[in-house]
Formats: C-alpha cells, sequence, structure tokens
C-alpha cells in the first residue's frame, strides 16, 4: 500500500504542486524583476477581481434564494411528479455552463425566444451581455448546484424536532424558519459556497455573454493566448488566484467539516401532507424545473434548425447538423478515448488520497488538503500552470504538452476534489473492526484493502466514476489552456463552434455530449439496480 | 538538418530524412504503430477494470501516464501523412479546404486547431519554438505572418504552383505574400461596415455609409468593434481607421466614436455573432462574415465606408522546423490550386487568382474593383511601428478602464 501511497503522492506534487508553485514563483519573479510592470496592472486587477466577486456574489445570493424554498418544499412536501422534478433539475448538472450561456442567448437575446414573447406582452427591450446575462446563465445552471447539497441537509433533519414543533402548534413555514433551516445552515453555507466557486471560475460564459463586464478567469484566458499581452500578466493574475482560492479553501474546508457532523445523524425525514402546501410546492417545483429545462429546448430546437436569426422559430427544420457532426466524429471519440483513461485514473488517484488521510496521518490531512485545491482554483489556473510547467519537458521521449497526456493529467487533477469526496463519504461508512478483523488474522495491509474495503465501496466507486464522466466530458476551461493539436474535445466543439457564431452544429454536439452523459448515468444506475 | 533531426537521431537511431521523393518511411511507421497499440492496451485495460485489481491497476495508470505520457500523442510527428495545421480560419473555411484538400490528398489526415485566434497562434509557435508541433500557420492577416517571421517562427517554402506576387486593385498594388516565400497571401476581404438592415429598419435609422457616420448620436448604444489588444484582427480594423483618419485625426474620430460604442469584444468572431443576431445593430470588421450571414438568411449588408476599404488579406506559410515539410509544402501549394481557388467563394472569400472562373463570378476581384469606392494602401511605416502599436493599446486600455 505504501508504494501506491507514495505514487499518488508523488503525481499529485508533480501535477498540482509543481504547476501551482511554479506560477507562484514566476509572478514573485515577475514582481521582483526590476523591467517596469504593465501600466494599469493593479488597477486592472482591482476591477476584474471585483467584477467577479460582485458576479459570483450576487449568483449565490440569487441561487439560494431560489434553491433554498426549492428544497424545502421538494422534500418535506410530498408531490405526485417528483421524479420529473429531479430530472428536470438534473440536467445543469450534467452540462457545461457556457451551454447555459449559449441557451441564454438563444431565449434572451434581443432575438431570443422568450425576448419575442415578453416584447409581445409589452416588456420593453433589454441587453443581456454583461453583467445581466452572465447572472442570469449562472442563476439558472448553478441552482440545482445549491439545490442537491441543501436537499441532502434537509432529509438529515431529526423527524422528531419537527413533529415537536408542529405539536407545539407551528405551522409549517415557521417550523421551517424556526427549526429546519437553522439546523440546515452549514449545508446552505457549503452550497452558497459551491455556487459561489463555480460562478468565480467559470470562462465559457464570461466569453460568449459577459460583452464588456469582464471577470478574472476570462482575463487570464484571454491575455494567456494573445502575443501582444505582456506575458507576465496572466502569470500574476493567476497566482493571485491561487493564493485567493487558497484563503477560500480552508473557510470550504470548515463548513463542509460542520455539514458532515450533521449528516452523520440518521433520521427519516418528516414531510407534510397539507393540501395547500401540496399545491403550492407542485406549481413551485414543476414552475422552476420547466424554467431550469427551457435552455435545453432552446439548443434541441436550434439543433434541428436552418437559418435562425431574428425569427421566434428557425426558418426550416433539418438533420444536416447532426449529419455534419456525425461526419466527422473525431471530437466524440476524442472526449470517449480521454473519458476512458481519465476515469479510472482519477478514481484510483482519488482512492489513494481518501485512504491515506487514514493511514498516513498528517501527511494524508495535507495531502487532502492539496488535493481539494482545484475545487477552488478557476480550471484556466490550472491549466495555464500545467502548460508553463510542462511545456517543452519530454517523458520516455515524448513531449508531455503535445498529446492526450496532459489533457489526461489536467482532468485528473482537476477532478480530484469532487471524486474523492465522494469516495471519502463511502470510506466512512466502512466498519473499521472488519479491517482490523482481516489484519488480525495475518492478511497484509493490501490484502486487506483489496478483500474488505474495495468490495464495500464498489457502489461508491460507481458513483464516483460517473461523477468523473460528466465533469471530465463537460471540461472546458483547463481544455482551452492545454489543447495539443488532434485532440479537439466535444466541449471545445461546442465552444468553438458557438463562439463563431455556428449555432446549428454546436447545437447537435451538445445534444449529443448530453446523450452521452444521460446514456452513461442510466447505464450506472442500471447495474447498480441489477446487483443490488 | 534542422534542430528535432538531431533529437530525434539522438533518441531512436532512426535517420533524420526520408529518401527524396518518399513519402512514407517504414521505420518511422512501425514505430509509430507501436506507439498506437500501446495505446489500445492500455484503453483496453482501463475499460476491463474490475475492482479487485483497482490498485494495480492504478499503479499501472500513474507510471504509465508518467512515463508513456506520450502514448495518446498528437497526430505523430514522425509520419508524412499527417499534417497540423494551426488555424483561426472559421470553421466552415476549415471545413471547405479539408474537404478539398481530401480530394487531392486522400492519404493525408490533416489535424486543425484554432488555440484562440490568430494571436494565440503565434503564441503557440512562441512556445514551441523548439520543438514545433504544427506544420502549418493558416489564417490571418499578412500583417501577423510579417510579425511570426520577424519572430523566426516561419520558413521560406518555395512553391511550384503560380501564385500572384502582387495585386494590382482599385489603383493601388497590393504585394501577395512574403518575396523570400516566408507566407503567401491566398484569399482577400476587406474592412468595413457590417449592419443589420432589420435592427436599424426598427430603430428608423438609416444605414451608415462612412466610419464619419458612426460618430452621429443616433447610432449610440449600437455599434460594437473587438479590442485590438486581444486579436489580430481587431487591430486591422483599428488599422483601417487610422489609415482613413490619418496619425492626427484618428483619435478624435474614436473617442467621438467610443460614446456610440456598446461593447468591445474579446474576439473578433463574436462581434458578427452579435449583429447577425440584433443584439447590437452595426460592426466594423471584414465583409466575408457578413456576407456569409447574409446568405444564410441573415437580415446583413456590408458598406464599404466612403473613407475607403481596407483590404484584410488572408495568408499560409510554413512553420519553421515543421515535422511534415513535404505535406505541407503540397498544403500551401493547394491553396492557389484552380480548385480551391474556385471554391473559395462558396464561403465567401475572394480568390486572389484573376484567372479562376468561379460559380460566385459576383465574389471576383474583377467585379469587386468596380463596386469599392476607395482602396486605402496599407502603410507599411505604420503597419510595423511599434510606437503606433503602443499607442493603439494604450488608447483602448483606456476606453476599457472608462466603461
Amino acid at each position: 500500500m505504501h508504494v501506491f501511497y507514495v505514487l499518488v503522492l508523488l503525481y499529485v506534487a508533480a501535477f498540482l504542486l509543481i504547476p501551482f508553485g511554479r506560477l507562484i514563483w514566476d509572478a514573485i519573479a515577475a514582481l521582483a524583476s526590476p523591467v517596469p510592470l504593465p501600466e494599469g496592472l493593479w488597477s486592472r486587477l482591482y476591477r476584474l477581481t471585483r467584477n467577479s466577486l460582485m458576479l459570483a456574489s450576487l449568483a449565490t445570493a440569487l441561487s439560494l434564494a431560489i434553491a433554498t424554498p426549492l428544497a424545502v418544499l421538494a422534500t418535506k412536501v410530498r408531490l405526485p411528479s417528483q421524479g420529473l422534478f429531479y430530472a428536470l433539475l438534473a440536467l445543469p448538472l450534467v452540462t457545461p455552463p457556457f451551454m447555459s450561456g449559449f441557451a441564454t442567448i438563444l431565449l434572451l437575446g434581443r432575438r431570443g425566444i422568450l425576448t419575442q414573447g415578453l416584447g409581445a406582452l409589452g416588456v420593453p427591450e433589454f441587453s443581456i451581455y454583461g453583467l445581466p446575462g452572465l447572472l442570469i446563465t449562472h442563476v439558472m445552471h448553478f441552482v440545482p448546484y445549491a439545490f442537491l447539497l441543501i436537499n441532502a441537509g434537509l432529509r438529515s433533519v431529526p423527524r422528531h424536532l419537527e413533529e415537536a414543533a408542529t405539536t407545539l402548534g407551528s405551522g409549517f413555514w415557521a417550523v421551517m424558519a424556526r427549526i429546519v433551516l437553522p439546523y440546515v445552515q452549514p449545508h446552505v453555507l457549503a452550497g452558497a459556497m459551491l455556487v459561489f466557486l463555480a460562478s468565480f471560475g467559470d470562462v465559457g460564459s464570461a466569453l460568449l455573454v459577459g460583452g464588456d463586464f469582464r471577470v478574472l478567469p476570462a482575463e487570464i484566458y484571454t491575455s494567456f493566448v494573445s502575443i501582444t499581452s505582456d506575458s507576465r500578466v496572466p502569470v500574476i493574475y493567476g497566482a493571485f488566484v491561487i493564493l485567493f482560492a487558497m484563503g477560500v479553501l480552508l473557510l470550504v474546508r470548515r463548513l463542509m467539516l460542520r455539514a458532515q457532523i450533521r449528516a452523520q445523524f440518521r433520521t427519516t425525514t418528516a414531510s407534510y401532507e397539507e393540501p395547500g402546501l401540496r399545491w403550492v410546492a407542485l406549481v413551485v417545483c414543476l414552475g422552476v424545473g420547466m424554467v431550469l429545462f427551457l435552455p435545453y429546448v432552446a439548443i434541441f430546437i436550434a439543433s434541428i434548425g436552418t437559418a435562425w436569426h431574428t425569427s421566434l422559430l428557425p426558418a426550416g427544420w433539418t438533420v444536416g447538423h447532426f449529419l455534419r457532426v456525425l461526419r466527422d466524429p473525431a471530437p466524440i471519440l476524442t472526449s470517449l478515448r480521454l473519458v476512458a483513461v481519465a476515469i479510472p485514473l482519477t478514481v484510483v488517484i482519488s482512492i489513494g488520497v481518501v485512504m491515506m488521510v487514514r493511514d498516513w496521518g498528517r501527511i494524508g490531512t495535507a495531502l487532502d488538503y492539496v488535493s481539494q485545491l482545484p475545487f477552488a482554483i478557476p480550471g484556466v489556473v490550472l491549466g495555464f500552470g500545467l502548460a508553463k510547467a510542462y511545456s517543452g519537458v519530454k517523458l520516455a521521449g515524448v513531449e508531455f504538452a503535445a498529446g492526450g497526456a496532459i489533457l489526461v493529467t489536467a482532468y485528473t487533477i482537476r477532478r480530484l476534489a469532487y471524486t474523492s469526496r465522494v469516495i471519502t463519504a463511502g470510506v466512512e461508512r466502512i466498519d473499521p473492526r472488519l479491517e482490523e478483523a482481516s489484519l488480525s488474522l495475518g492478511a497484509s495491509r493490501l490484502r486487506t484493502f483489496g478483500r474488505v474495503v474495495l468490495p464495500q465501496l464498489r457502489y461508491v466507486l460507481a458513483a464516483a466514476a460517473l461523477i468523473t464522466l460528466v465533469k471530465v466530458i463537460t471540461e472546458l476551461s483547463a481544455t482551452l489552456m492545454v489543447l495539443p493539436p488532434g485532440w479537439v474535445t466535444m466541449s471545445v466543439f461546442i465552444f468553438q463552434w458557438a463562439y463563431e457564431g455556428f449555432i446549428g452544429p454546436a447545437a447537435a454536439m451538445s445534444m449529443l455530449l448530453l446523450l452521452i452523459v444521460v446514456v452513461g448515468t442510466a447505464l450506472a444506475s442500471l447495474l447498480q439496480r441489477e446487483r443490488a | 538538418m534542422r534542430a528535432s533531426d538531431v533529437e530525434l537521431k539522438g533518441e531512436v537511431a532512426i535517420p533524420a530524412d526520408p529518401p527524396p521523393g518518399c513519402d512514407f518511411h517504414p521505420r518511422r511507421n512501425a514505430l509509430s504503430f507501436g506507439w498506437q497499440r500501446a495505446t489500445v492496451v492500455l484503453t483496453t485495460g482501463v475499460e476491463a477494470m474490475r475492482y479487485r485489481c483497482a490498485v494495480a491497476l492504478g499503479v499501472f495508470l500513474v507510471v504509465g501516464t508518467l512515463a508513456g505520457s506520450g502514448l495518446s500523442g498528437p497526430a505523430d510527428p514522425l509520419l508524412e501523412r499527417e499534417l497540423v495545421v494551426y488555424s483561426s480560419i472559421f470553421k466552415d473555411g476549415a471545413d471547405l479546404i479539408q474537404a478539398e484538400f481530401k480530394k487531392a490528398y486522400p492519404d493525408v489526415r490533416v489535424s486543425w486547431l484554432n488555440p484562440g485566434g490568430t494571436e494565440a497562434i503565434l503564441k503557440r509557435l512562441e512556445a514551441e519554438a523548439a520543438a514545433p508541433r504544427a506544420d502549418i500557420m493558416h489564417s490571418g492577416s499578412s500583417l501577423e505572418y510579417q510579425v511570426a517571421k520577424t519572430m523566426r517562427l516561419l520558413q521560406p517554402t518555395p512553391i511550384s504552383l503560380e501564385a500572384p506576387a502582387f495585386l494590382r486593385f482599385g489603383g493601388v498594388t497590393l504585394p501577395l505574400g512574403d518575396r523570400e516565400g516566408y507566407f503567401y497571401v491566398t484569399m482577400m476581404q476587406w474592412i468595413g461596415l457590417g449592419v443589420n438592415t432589420a435592427r436599424l429598419r426598427e430603430l428608423n435609422l438609416p444605414i451608415p455609409t462612412s466610419y464619419e457616420d458612426l460618430t452621429k448620436p443616433i447610432y449610440q448604444g449600437l455599434i460594437v468593434v473587438p479590442l485590438p489588444q486581444k486579436s489580430s484582427t481587431a487591430y486591422t480594423t483599428v488599422m483601417a481607421a487610422y489609415h482613413a483618419f490619418g496619425k492626427d485625426r484618428i483619435w478624435g474620430f474614436w473617442d467621438r466614436l467610443d460614446r456610440n460604442i456598446k461593447i468591445y469584444t474579446d474576439s473578433s468572431s463574436l462581434i458578427y455573432t452579435l449583429v447577425r443576431r440584433g443584439e447590437v445593430a452595426i460592426l466594423i470588421g471584414g465583409n466575408r462574415s457578413v456576407w456569409r450571414d447574409k446568405a444564410d438568411g441573415a437580415p446583413m449588408e456590408f458598406i464599404f465606408p466612403k473613407e475607403g476599404a481596407y483590404p484584410f488579406d488572408n495568408s499560409v506559410g510554413m512553420v519553421r522546423g515543421a515535422p511534415h515539410p513535404y505535406v505541407a509544402q503540397r498544403f500551401i501549394e493547394f491553396h492557389f490550386s484552380r480548385e480551391l481557388q474556385a471554391a473559395l467563394p462558396d464561403i465567401h472569400w475572394v480568390p486572389v487568382r484573376r484567372d479562376v472562373r468561379t460559380k460566385r463570378p459576383d465574389l471576383s476581384l474583377d467585379v469587386l474593383e468596380r463596386q469599392i469606392p476607395r482602396m486605402i494602401l496599407p502603410d507599411d511605416r505604420l503597419i510595423h511601428s511599434a510606437e503606433v502599436r503602443a499607442e493603439i493599446f494604450r488608447k483602448f486600455d483606456e476606453y476599457v478602464r472608462r466603461r
């Protein structure tokens, strides 16, 4: 086991610590250099940080304002179409945020479907480009993230507390406000942090609908790819983001710890059956679900529509966009190849990180903290760090950054935080006495791990693999920074075509990406059901 | 002999150059086949993973990723039937060139990569200069190719087909590429105004006919322009206005124009999407995309401004130390072939060969020469002046900061 741990440690050090450390070091060197820094660098950094924080804060506040009552109603009131509601809510979870940005243009652009509908109702014209468009995109996309965390918290509230309050005469909303919400406060905060970080790190939507409202990750990307920009600018901005994220991560970990403590109480969930309440819950949940579903309707229409410029719907219908996408399936095959390698690698490394926390004390805890950094650091910074640290470096005679290996590495590191959290949850449920029994009977640690721990983790590993699939196949920001020739992925295809205004092929590829994720999810759940 | 060849010899002891005229090198292909097989073995192994062997496979994968990072390498740089093209051309252009080239060279697999525009291509080529991955720098104005040549990122490529060296058009003579063969101009467009006629009609506004018209208060909040700090196309756009107004009047003009500009985009491609969808009514950019959108049914028109239309050429060149120089040379030559030049108007580019008949005579140099009221001759001293470049960036930093 120790050899395995050392390999995991080396992997994380090589592809996470070295790239980030190199960026910070280069930033210090740039600041210490006698060559004057570009004029207005600090004022620009201030403005970009302010914009990014404003966007992330507003997106978080609005997402929580929607997700909290939504989660309360969906969890505490028995709904007839709960399955449909959860399915609608799951769509943003399995698609990249820039797809929502793309859909925002189709829905709420000046010629968008909704805009034209609102115009017919007398609503004056508005422009979505800038903060409003980004905010709409992020809220539509990130509400389910907050919802799921709050939902998990609400399910852990001891039933008897609510029953006692109800017996003493409190109504539904009073119980929620005074008993339930204070109880799930850590989950709400964790949800807030998740939305905040996701919004803060998003690049694709910012480039599509950001307009003149510039944010830090997008600026790092555009400075990195431009020959006219001072090459020290993205380095300094990148290092700043890393240090900022490290601080945020400390806060996140504290919140997560609090959330986990509460989640350990096992209880059944109290549910309320007042008829009026059921109607309210039904209308609100399905209403929000349908609104969150709208972007996908717009993308579907675009995928089968011909010219769609100023009319409410496309001028005609075609399967040509799908044929175009399938005629050259290289991006699809590339994504599948990358996923096939990245999923097991991410899961294996995550297992190593999680087990080291148990077996290697402080080193394990430190590694756990480090492995969570990519959760808080935007993908562009990770990609930038990898590109800088490994440009021109040859391994086994072949340039590391010239092939798919750099993409697999970027995905593994970037999604480590998600996968390791899922596996941690599974490992914590394993009774340590089983391992102790195995060890006391003379089995080695490796054998105990293989025969006792892993079999108990099989379903958790399937879930971790599924999350990795979704997060890897939809990854864009790190990919844009390190993309080698011949490795255009589905996400990159969608982004580049949408960016150039070819919405048909971009939408068709989006639908195929969605299909792959949905099929993957369905297969995983089928497999689990069969085994159960 | 190139630097990359020396490295190759040292590591795998394979002769650096194939026999003259030979595209296929058996030892090189055998080597790359070995890597491909390793990829298949690894992928199959991953797919067949069971939880009981997760640890062993994990170790294998970690070591495999570290040691064999190239096993899933790019289009194999050792193959002569591969071509890596860094191009900022729009997707419809890449599709057309790819399809036409495939007809002529069915065995060559072309990998296209747009790292984010011509600026990004230059940055990539600079970063990869020691071990180039790309064979071709494709698309973007000759201005950027001159920069690439100065940075020693390109290599001269003699081509067998007769590529026109000059273009006499509208009373001016434009060089079509580099005298020493570092790059060639393959197609043309012009900088002017793109307007969404439906949007202007809705607002009851006239179609502007000159740059000066754009400064009128009636167009406030209706104009989109890309930022020159982020895009070479945008830089060419500003250069067009710089030439039209001259050093003394340019900033007075742009200060007035700035009041009417709604968005400065980081990307030059986004401006066409914004105007086509009516988000903004007017753009300053190239005619190619406007004509493409118009042909696609969008209510778009391109206006050659009264002050003069600025030529915006599109070039191609071979990357210094290109891994596949033979195919790269043919790819460049192919751009001047009758087939491709005749097909360019299909994607609304204007071919540089006057002797080629196309299905779209309206997009020929002869017809356009009669349509364009005034041509601007680019001034090399202005275009390549570091002071002018710094001045433009400083002014646009100010414009962005004010917002």
